[in-house]
C-alpha cells in the first residue's frame, strides 16, 4: 500500500500508524457515544415514542416541534437561559480578568499567588450537587437560611424568600460563582505569554495600568477571551439545569427558574407532558436548544472575531 | 523502528481490549437463579423488606434474592422497564415511578386470575379473603380491559398533621371545618405563640417544590366531601374534562383562594422541600402540614440528617403527632378522607413470574403484615389487624391513626388511578395562589386550565 503523502507533511508511515490506532479508536467511541444517540435522538424526536421499547412508536412529523414551538413555558426557558447566561458572561469576564490581572501584574509573592489561584479555583473542584446545596441553605426562607439570619441581625424577623422571589439573579450569580477559577488560570497563562517589554515601553510612555490594561493585556489576550465567551455560552445554554434542578427542581412559579435543560428533563415525563409520547417531545425540546445553542454560539463566535479585527 | 511499531499496535490493542471489555462488564452478570427486587427506600422506610425478603431466601436457598434497595432506585430501574428487562417484583411507591407509561405498554401482571385461588403463605385463606377488593388496584385500558396490577399492603391518606402538646399548650383546639380555618389565624394570634424567630407562626406549611403535598392532603379530601363516586372519579382520571368546571370544584377552589388570601401559609414555604418544610413545622413555624402517614418514621430521620438544627432531636422527643382530616370542608359537610393504597407489582413477562407470585402470598402472612404496619407506622391494607397483642413496639402515632381510619365518623373515600398531565398542572396552580395569585386570576380561569389540561391529554 502506498503511504499517504500530504505535501508539505512531516507525517512518516510510522506516525500515521500512531495517529490512526488512536485517533481511531477515539473517532469511533465518539461516533458511538456521541454522534450516533445524537442522530437517533432526532430520528426519534418524529415519533410519538414514550420510551418503552414494548410499544411501536407512530410517525408524527414535525407535531412534536409545534408542541414544544407553542408552549409559552418553552419560551419562558430560553429567556432564562439567556438572562443567567449573560449574567454569567459579565460577571465570570470581569472577574477572571480582574483576578488574573492581580495575580500577574500585581507581583505577588510565590505564596501568595498560589493562595489565591486555590481559592479562586476550588468551586470548580466541588461538584455541582455540592455547590447547589450549600448555596441553597444560605439563600433558604426562614431564619435557618444563612442569608436570613445575617440580616435577621439588623432587621427582626427578616424572612425573605430567595429561591422564589428572585431566582434567577441567584442562580446566575451561584453559577458564575463556581465558574471563574478554571477561566482564571487559563487567563493568567495568556497574560504571561505578554511580552515584559510592551509594559515598560508603555511605563515609559506614561501609560497608567489602566491604560496597560485596555491597550496591552486586552487585545493579548483577545483570543482566550472569545474561547471563554465562547465556553460560557454553549456550558450555559442547556448546562443550567444542573444548578436550576436543586434550586427549583419544578422550574419555579410559572416556569420563572424554568431553563431549557429542564423543559428537556420535566416534559419528557407524563406529569408535564400531554403528549402521547413525552419521551419523543423532550427529544424534540432537546433538537430546538441544540439549534438555538449552535446558532448564538456561531454567531458569537462571529462577533468577536470582528472585534478582535478592530482590536 | 518494528520494535516500535509493535509498541504501538500492542497498546492499541490492549486499548481495545479494555474498552470493550469495560463495554461488556456489568452487562448479564446477574446470576440466572437471581430474584430482583426494586423496592423505593423512602418515607416508609425498609426494615419489614429486610424482613420479608429474609424469610424468602431462607425459604429457598437455590436463589438468589437481589434487593436494589434506595431512595433512586426507581430512577436506576427505569432504562431496565425501558428496555424489557424489568426487575421480578416491583414495590410502587415513590418518586421516579414510571407506573402511567407501564400500564399503557402492558407491562404489569394482571393478577385478576390469580387471585382466584391464591392463598396466604402457610394458610389455607385465600388472599381475597384478608383484603377487601377495593384495596385492590384496577387499570382500565383505552379498549375497556380491567386488570388488577397492584397487590395493597398498605393503608395510607393524606391529611394534616399537628403537634398535640403545642396545641393543648397554646390552648388552640384543630380546625375542623372551613369557618374553624378561617377563624385559625386570629386563634393562633391571639395565643401569643411565638416561634424561635419571635414572629406568630403560620397556620399551615407544606412543601413548595413538591406541592402535590398540598393538593392531596387539603384540597382533593374537600372534593371527596360532596360524597359523590362519580364526580370524584372523574376528577381524579381526569376522565371528563368538563368536571373540572363544575360547580362543586371551582367552590373548593374559590375556598382554597380565600384561605390563601389571609395570609395563612407560611412565608417562605415555596422553595421548601419536603425535609426542611417538615422541621419547620416541628420547630412550630407553623401549626399544620399535609402530608402523608409516613411524617413519624421520616421526621425521626430528618432530626438526625444535614438539614436539621440542634435542638430538632429535642422537639421530635416532646412532639405528639395527630393527624386530622383536611378542614377545607363545609360546615355541614362529614370530615373527609382520601385514601389509597401501597401496593406492589410484578411485570407481565418477566422470567421469574412464579417465584414473584410465590413471594406476593408471603406478604399477607400475619407476621409480615404486622411487620409492614408496625416499621411503616401506616396502616395495614389486610382486614382487621390486631396489632394490641403484638411483641412489636407499636408506635403511638400508628395507634392513633388506625383508630383514625376506623372512625365511622369520617367519611372514607377510596382512590385509584391517575390523572396525569393534570397533576402537574394542578401542583402549579396551588403555588401560583400561595405565591399571591400574580396573574389575577379567578377560581373558574384556573379550573378551566385544568380542564383545559385534562382535555389536552384525552
Amino acid at each position: 500500500m502506498k503511504a499517504l503523502k500530504i505535501k508539505n507533511s512531516n507525517m512518516t508511515r510510522s506516525r500515521w500508524i500512531f495517529a490512526g490506532i488512536f485517533g481511531g479508536i477515539t473517532l469511533v467511541i465518539y461516533l458511538i457515544f456521541c454522534v450516533y444517540p445524537l442522530l437517533d435522538s432526532i430520528y426519534m424526536s418524529f415519533f410519538n415514542w414514550n420510551g418503552y421499547y414494548a410499544i411501536k412508536p407512530d410517525w408524527i412529523g414535525f407535531e412534536n416541534y409545534k408542541g414544544v414551538l407553542t408552549d409559552e413555558i418553552f419560551w419562558r426557558a430560553v429567556k432564562n437561559d439567556f438572562i443567567i447566561t449573560l449574567i454569567k458572561e459579565v460577571v465570570i469576564i470581569f472577574l477572571v480578568v480582574l483576578f488574573a490581572v492581580t495575580l500577574t501584574r500585581f507581583k505577588l509573592n510565590k505564596a501568595e499567588s498560589a493562595f489565591y489561584k486555590f481559592v479562586f479555583y476550588i468551586p470548580n473542584i466541588l461538584s455541582v450537587i455540592i455547590i447547589g446545596t450549600i448555596w441553597r441553605f444560605i439563600f433558604l426562607s426562614g431564619e435557618t437560611g444563612l442569608m436570613n439570619a445575617f440580616f435577621g441581625l439588623f432587621k427582626d424577623g427578616f424572612d425573605v424568600d430567595w429561591i422564589t422571589e428572585y431566582p434567577i439573579p441567584i442562580i446566575g450569580f451561584v453559577a458564575s460563582w463556581c465558574g471563574v477559577g478554571l477561566f482564571m488560570l487559563t487567563m493568567i497563562a495568556s497574560i504571561n505569554q505578554v511580552s515584559e517589554e510592551l509594559y515598560e515601553a508603555a511605563k515609559v510612555d506614561g501609560a497608567g495600568e489602566m491604560k496597560q490594561l485596555w491597550y496591552i493585556t486586552m487585545p493579548a489576550v483577545w483570543l482566550q477571551v472569545t474561547f471563554i465567551v465562547v465556553s460560557i455560552l454553549y456550558q450555559s445554554l442547556g448546562g443550567n439545569f444542573a444548578i436550576v434542578n436543586i434550586f427549583a427542581p419544578t422550574g419555579g412559579i410559572r416556569g420563572n427558574s424554568m431553563v431549557m435543560g429542564l423543559y428537556v428533563y420535566l416534559y419528557g415525563q407524563s406529569n408535564y407532558a400531554t403528549v402521547p409520547g413525552p419521551v419523543s417531545f423532550s427529544y424534540a425540546a432537546a433538537v430546538i436548544m441544540l439549534i438555538i445553542t449552535a446558532s448564538v454560539s456561531l454567531f458569537v463566535k462571529y462577533l468577536m472575531g470582528k472585534v478582535e479585527e478592530r482590536l | 523502528m518494528k520494535t516500535r511499531i509493535k509498541a504501538l499496535l500492542l497498546s492499541g490493542v490492549l486499548v481495545c481490549a479494555s474498552g470493550l471489555g469495560l463495554v461488556g462488564c456489568g452487562k448479564d452478570d446477574v446470576p440466572s437463579n437471581a430474584f430482583e427486587v426494586q423496592i423505593y427506600a423512602g418515607g416508609y422506610g425498609t426494615k419489614m423488606w429486610e424482613y420479608v425478603l429474609e424469610e424468602f431466601q431462607n425459604d429457598h436457598p437455590d436463589i438468589e434474592v437481589i434487593p436494589y434497595m434506595d431512595n433512586t432506585v426507581n430512577t436506576q430501574m427505569a432504562q431496565r422497564w425501558r428496555s424489557g428487562n424489568p426487575p421480578d417484583f416491583v414495590f410502587l411507591d415513590g418518586g421516579g415511578l414510571d407506573k402511567d407509561n407501564w400500564l399503557k405498554s402492558g407491562l404489569l401482571y394482571d393478577f385478576s386470575d390469580w387471585l382466584k385461588t391464591a392463598k396466604v403463605n402457610g394458610s389455607d385463606e385465600l388472599i381475597t379473603d384478608v383484603v377487601d377488593s377495593e384495596m385492590f388496584n384496577y387499570y382500565t385500558d383505552s379498549k375497556g380491559n380491567t386488570i388488577t396490577y397492584g397487590m395493597p399492603l398498605l393503608k395510607s391518606s393524606y391529611g394534616m398533621w399537628y403537634d398535640e402538646n403545642w396545641f393543648t399548650e397554646n390552648e388552640l383546639s384543630v380546625p375542623e371545618n372551613y369557618t374553624d380555618l378561617m377563624s385559625f389565624k386570629n386563634a393562633i394570634d391571639e395565643s401569643g405563640a411565638k416561634t424561635n424567630g419571635g414572629n406568630t407562626p403560620a397556620v399551615l406549611c407544606y412543601p413548595g417544590q413538591y406541592s402535590g403535598y398540598l393538593v392531596q392532603g387539603f384540597i382533593l379530601p374537600a372534593l371527596a366531601a360532596y360524597n359523590d363516586s362519580e364526580f370524584f372519579n372523574k376528577i381524579v382520571l381526569a376522565s371528563d374534562p368538563k368536571v373540572f368546571e363544575d360547580e362543586r370544584f371551582v367552590d373548593v377552589m374559590q375556598r382554597f383562594m380565600d384561605f390563601v388570601e389571609g395570609g395563612t401559609v407560611m412565608s417562605g414555604t415555596l422553595s421548601l422541600d419536603h425535609t426542611t418544610s417538615q422541621l419547620r413545622w416541628l420547630r412550630h413555624d407553623a401549626a399544620l402540614i399535609p402530608n402523608g402517614l409516613w411524617l413519624r418514621g421520616e421526621l425521626e430521620r430528618d432530626v438526625k440528617g444535614d438539614s436539621a438544627q440542634s435542638g430538632d432531636v429535642t422537639a421530635f422527643s416532646k412532639l405528639k403527632m395527630r393527624y386530622s382530616p383536611s378542614p377545607l370542608v363545609k360546615d355541614d359537610q362529614t370530615p373527609t378522607m382520601v385514601v389509597t393504597t401501597v401496593s406492589c407489582a410484578i411485570p407481565k413477562n418477566g422470567d421469574k413470574t412464579d417465584l414473584a407470585l410465590e413471594f406476593m402470598t408471603y406478604l399477607y402472612r400475619s407476621d409480615v403484615t404486622e411487620r409492614f404496619a408496625v416499621y411503616s407506622d401506616t396502616p395495614s391494607a389486610v382486614n382487621n389487624l390486631d396489632l394490641s397483642q403484638s411483641q412489636l413496639e407499636v408506635s403511638d402515632v400508628l395507634a392513633y391513626t388506625q383508630s383514625v381510619l376506623s372512625d365511622p365518623d369520617y367519611l372514607q373515600v377510596n382512590k385509584d388511578g391517575s390523572w396525569g398531565a393534570v397533576d402537574g398542572e394542578f401542583n402549579a396552580i396551588v403555588n401560583e395562589i400561595v405565591d399571591g395569585n400574580k396573574q389575577k386570576l379567578t377560581a373558574l380561569q384556573f379550573c378551566q386550565r385544568l380542564k383545559e389540561k385534562a382535555q389536552e391529554q384525552l
